[in-house]
């Protein structure tokens, strides 16, 4: 039995006539939120999430509750779990084995103890410079504290807990111009608020009386930021296993159809993330390459896709509740040589763009995507940032886009997603598809 | 339960509140979903939790935890009471507006209890669905039924006492033809399912086992058909597609807690649509996902006019913005789950009704589409440009439909495309389209209407 409370309470639990997993996932979440330059509301919620997934009469059945953990409530979520499976999915339900995990510290007690006033205390400064500087900053600043607890009837018991912090801005002007902030780290005291609500007005103040520009292809230089937006879409909408394993995919595993340039890979072990040690089935992180030189290398699994497409378990289960596949969530792009004012200089003609937004997959054989840049859009001329330009729509595939990407930046940077996070660097594209614009109306 | 929540806001106001609320929620939901006549997924969810806000020297403090006893309310009302209080505070100057307290109870009405079929007789209604769209050549047929059942208790310190039940049910199907054309699918009623506030009996009109294999029959007609042509033309949207496209739009551009000043600026002067179009937010749709008795500030929910003759009127409101602006809420506030502080939120969307039949909107075109549910939609507000892919077309040739076509999609600016509406039908072509999420679900009444010029594309 563990020693670890919550564990020895899954354990104590855990049916011994069937196969069975409980996951418990608690977050602790407290953010304030600012608007207008001022911290107008403090907010806390704890939630419990407990899954149990079970395999009874060669069915399985699920069940999930997020009421208060007690040995009761468990007992109470494993019998409705039984019940389920009656009329449940055919098995079989696959399970990790109990296995070693790499130790990391992801828990940092300043993070956790941040409570309102010392949270205020961080933004004091940037609210005050965005008054001095007749700036409108709205955003907030969270700080979350999350135990992951897993143990299953083969012996798997594991937990691993962590914290997390995140600035989020959106600076404004009532000169149209909008700019976006974003900071996030374990540890709190590493966050840089002050820095990125400066880089995000700086940005707010270079894209003041936007002018439209006419559609057609552009080169574009997608900052980090915005090739993150882009991983999100790619990692649920290409790299899920689900995908291929029910025929909705068209990739084929070792097939090249993007450029050679492009490097990219899942790795909750690397540091320079936001490690994990397992995913939500209790399968050890390791690298995998998903793209490599071009070439589709890998997609991410969990158990049951990997059984069904006949491939290793590469350790990306997500929470089933959320019903969307194993998909990665610790991603790497490969940094290049370039730094983001040389891929500036040497734009004759194109758009900076800083934040991508409603990003959809329109054609899933193409891989076209349509979406939209989000504020601190500014046109470059002649190696020169000379204009802002509204929000722009856009329609491209992503197969050309990612075969067009002419120089990769030397500087890779981190945004939190999920219980991970994406580590990528900016990105100079040819041809990039613009569509319209979208006309501004001031917003405060 | 009562006595709790009444403890609650006790203890906040000798903390020193001048203004608290309490929510508590206890939801329990249940899919089933079916894949090539095996169940794919049959599970059960249950989510409930109490939610605190305190109005302190104008700043909110906002609290959540998991249901628990005194000593739980004791906690929920020293963290909520902690983020506003004490050095460093956060400074505000929120009012709200004035409301009159109510006690009163409210509960979705129903015929049969969304649980009252077991998850055996659901799978068996499902295994009928499938059996009808098992034809040759389909590749996966996709069946599913989603039911759901809320108790809500809210109180305030104004006096305030609601309790309600909601219920919902529904469900759809899909099925998807792969082969050297692509991958084609039909869906109904949308993708990812209709769902209405009732109980079961809701699932049994919606006659699944009906629409099966038509449904299945227009997937294989797809695969075999052209593809959509190229250019400008006048379209016809059915009231599915009408009603994602209107989701997409009105959230966008009507919702103040995405765009405050933005829709605070645009009311009364703001073209939205053509003179056709008039839109309400009703929050007391009948069979509405997003109706219930009260919001989650304890106003009374109403049909509120939003749009009319394609201009924009009102907007939503809660307390705080509306004495902001100087007018009463509008009973729109809605939470994203129990653990979230509300927010000004659609409730339904209602469309209202034209005065020509599909038949005369088709007549109409001399060269045009007809277009059925929605694939993708990549909706913006305002002016914004969007992109909306639909399941399928038919091609309409001096007023009557001819042969259909695969990969449809239109685009425009979204106002040029509203104002382009030129005929909108009537009652006898009404859809009522309820698009659930986990946490908040929102009910579309639409109608097939005629749009002109509108830049089409055959997706390859």
């Amino acid at each position: 039995m563990s020693n670890n409370p919550v564990l020895g309470m899954l354990q104590k639990v855990m049916p011994e006539d069937i196969n069975a997993e409980i996951c418990v996932v608690n977050e602790k979440k407290n953010w304030t939120r600012f608007r207008k330059n001022l911290a107008k509301e403090n907010l806390s919620t704890n939630q419990t999430h407990i899954c149990v997934r079970v395999e009874q009469g060669g069915r399985v059945g699920t069940s999930y509750s997020n009421r208060r953990l007690t040995v009761s409530a468990l007992r109470d979520i494993i019998s409705q779990a039984r019940k389920n499976a009656l009329s449940g999915r055919p098995g079989p339900l696959i399970l990790t084995g109990s296995t070693g995990y790499r130790s990391m510290g992801l828990f940092h007690q300043e993070t956790a103890e941040s409570g309102p006033q010392h949270r205020n205390e961080l933004l004091s400064p940037v609210l005050e410079f965005a008054d001095r500087a007749g700036l409108i900053m709205n955003g907030n600043l969270a700080v979350k504290e999350g135990e992951i607890h897993i143990a299953n009837s083969v012996g798997l018991a594991t937990a691993v807990g962590g914290t997390w912090s995140r600035f989020n801005v959106r600076v404004t002007s009532e000169d149209q111009g909008v700019g976006h902030g974003y900071t996030c780290s374990r540890n709190i005291d590493n966050l840089k608020v002050l820095d990125s609500a400066l880089e995000a007005s700086a940005k707010c103040q270079a894209s003041s009386f936007p002018q439209p520009v006419p559609q057609g292809k552009y080169t574009v230089i997608l900052e980090p930021a915005a090739v993150a937006d882009l991983m999100r879409l790619m990692a649920v909408n290409i790299f899920n296993g689900r995908l291929l394993a029910e025929g909705k995919s068209h990739l084929e595993i070792g097939n090249r159809i993007f450029g050679d340039n492009i490097n990219i890979w899942d790795d909750g072990l690397d540091p320079r993330g936001m490690q994990m040690p397992f995913d939500y089935e209790g399968t050890p992180k390791q690298r995998l390459n998903l793209v490599s030189k071009g070439v589709i290398s890998n997609v991410a699994t969990d158990n049951s896709t990997a059984a069904a497409l006949d491939l290793p378990g590469s350790g990306h289960a997500s929470l089933w509740t959320r019903d969307l596949g194993p998909f990665p969530s610790h991603i790497f792009m490969e940094a290049g040589n370039a730094m983001l004012d040389d891929m500036i200089v040497s734009t004759r003609r194109g758009i900076l763009v800083s934040r991508l937004n409603n990003l959809n997959i329109i054609d899933p054989k193409s891989l076209t995507m349509a979406g939209e840049t989000a504020g601190g859009t500014l046109l470059i001329e002649q190696g020169k940032l000379t204009q802002a330009v509204p929000d722009l729509h856009f329609v491209q595939d992503l197969i050309t886009m990612l075969n067009n990407v002419e120089m990769i930046g030397d500087q890779a940077r981190l945004y939190g997603w999920l219980w991970g996070g994406i580590h990528v660097p900016a990105l100079r594209v040819d041809g990039f598809n613009i569509t319209g614009y979208r006309p501004v109306v001031s917003r405060g | 339960m009562e006595q709790l929540l009444n403890l609650a806001i006790e203890q906040a106001l000798d903390a020193g509140a001048e203004y608290a609320d309490i929510r508590f929620v206890d939801k329990t939901q249940r899919h089933i979903a079916l894949k090539n006549g095996l169940v794919q997924h049959s599970g059960s969810q249950n989510s409930t939790g109490f939610a605190l806000r305190v109005l302190y020297n104008g700043s909110w403090g906002f609290a959540a935890l998991p249901v628990g006893g005194k000593a739980i309310i004791k906690q929920l009302v020293a963290t909520a009471m902690d983020s506003v209080k004490g050095p460093n505070r956060p400074q505000g100057s929120i009012k709200l507006s004035a409301c009159y307290p109510i006690v009163d109870e409210w509960n979705t009405p129903f015929l049969q209890d969304p649980f009252a079929k077991s998850p055996s007789q659901c799978i068996e209604l499902l295994q009928q669905v499938d059996a009808q769209m098992n034809i040759d050549g389909v590749t996966i047929r996709k069946s599913f039924i989603g039911t759901g059942k809320e108790q809500r208790l809210y109180l305030n310190s104004e006096g305030t006492s609601i309790k309600e039940q909601l219920v919902y049910s529904g469900g759809g199907l899909q099925a998807v033809v792969m082969d050297n054309g692509g991958v084609q699918q039909r869906s109904w009623p949308l993708v990812g399912g209709s769902y209405y506030g009732g109980g079961f009996e809701q699932i049994e009109d919606m006659d699944l086992p009906g629409n099966a294999v038509r449904t299945a029959r227009e997937a294989l007609e797809l695969s075999k058909a052209p593809v959509c042509p190229t250019g400008v033309f006048d379209i016809i949207l059915d009231a599915s597609l009408l009603a994602s496209h209107a989701l997409g739009s009105c959230s966008n551009l009507l919702e103040p807690y995405q765009h405050k000043s933005l829709s605070l600026e645009i009311s009364g002067k703001f073209k939205f649509a053509s003179p056709l179009i008039s839109i309400n937010f009703d929050g007391s749709l009948v069979g509405g996902l997003g109706t219930s008795g009260f919001d989650d500030e304890g106003i009374k929910k109403r049909n509120l006019s939003v749009v009319r003759n394609g201009l924009v009127e009102s907007s939503i409101a809660g307390r705080e913005l509306g004495a902001e602006i100087g007018r009463f809420s509008t009973g729109s506030m809605r939470s994203d789950g129990w653990s979230n502080p509300p927010a000004p939120r659609i409730t339904n969307i209602a469309l209202q009704p034209g005065n020509v039949s599909l038949q005369q909107l088709v007549f109409g075109v001399e060269n045009g589409l007809y277009l059925e549910n929605p694939r993708v939609i990549n909706v913006g507000s305002g002016d914004d440009n969007f992109i909306v892919r639909a399941e399928a077309g038919w091609l309409i040739e001096r007023g009557k439909l001819k042969g259909m076509v695969k990969n449809p999609s239109y685009s425009s600016e979204s106002r040029n495309f509203w104002c382009s509406c030129d005929g909108l039908a009537g009652s006898k072509n009404r859809g009522v389209f309820g698009f659930n999420s986990k946490t908040m679900g929102v009910s579309i009444v639409a109608f097939p209407a005629r749009f002109r010029n509108v830049r089409v594309e055959g997706m390859q």
